[in-house]
């Protein structure tokens, strides 16, 4: 049992109806003969170029886990159906996919960190902002009866 | 006289500095490392490093494969 993924383009000028039975065509196929991982749609989306005179394919990728000879027979259907535009079936690296998902891990973790820390200092520092806001309170209304006096005598110097 | 020689800046593979995936089906990032007319980018352009310019290429040829960049455009 090998990890594979198979994309497929079906044809999006035909019919919801139509277009729904050949994908779950497919996923019946592989279901019957694998495992599904994951199924997904992508729905429909512009090609990069022309294919039988259409420029709009229905993506659809499905994830799973099969064993060797299968695969031979999924292509062979694949290639006789004619909804379908494009296909590719391949295997999956799964060293590789951890490796990724293992540094992926790694940043998130260090990415989480660093908020944290971020979060922690920012309260810290609103704590201490809220706290001599606190003090400052009680002593602005002080402060306002002594600075109004000042203000005329800066002007002065000021000429 | 002692001529110039401009050395261009060593540029890092992006690849093994994100340690991210190459994958065929993103094709928005694989974008990046082709020109405007859908021809790959060479690797004294991409920076990238042997083993991930490898990776890449095929990648993209299998974007292509399932008209998600274009071979080539005629504009």
């Amino acid at each position: 049992m090998k990890k594979y993924e198979l994309i497929f383009v079906t044809d999006a000028s035909l019919e919801l109806e139509v277009i729904n039975e050949v994908v779950n065509k497919f996923t019946d196929l592989v279901k019957n003969n694998a495992t599904i991982v994951e199924a997904t749609n992508w729905g429909k989306r512009k090609l990069a170029y022309e294919v039988n005179k259409k420029w709009d394919g229905f993506y659809t990728l499905i994830q799973f886990d099969g064993p060797a000879d299968f695969i031979k027979e999924l292509e062979r259907v694949l290639r006789i159906d004619e909804r379908v535009m494009k296909f590719l079936v391949i295997k999956v690296d799964e060293k590789k996919i951890a490796q990724a998902e293992f540094y992926a891990q790694k940043r998130r973790e260090r990415e989480a960190a660093r908020s944290a820390r971020f979060a922690a200092e920012r309260a810290a520092s609103q704590e201490a902002a809220a706290t001599a806001a606190a003090a400052t309170a009680t002593t602005t209304t002080e402060e306002v009866k002594t600075q109004t006096p000042s203000e005329p005598v800066q002007e002065t110097v000021q000429d | 006289m002692k001529r110039e020689v401009r050395r261009p800046k060593k540029k890092v593979c992006s690849f093994c500095v994100d340690k991210t995936l190459i994958d065929y089906k993103d094709a928005n990032r694989l974008k990046r490392f082709v020109t405007e007319r859908g021809k790959i980018l060479p690797r004294r352009i991409t920076g990238c490093c042997a083993a991930h310019q490898r990776e890449l290429t095929v990648a993209i040829k299998r974007a292509r494969h399932i008209a998600l960049l274009p071979y080539t455009t005629n504009e």
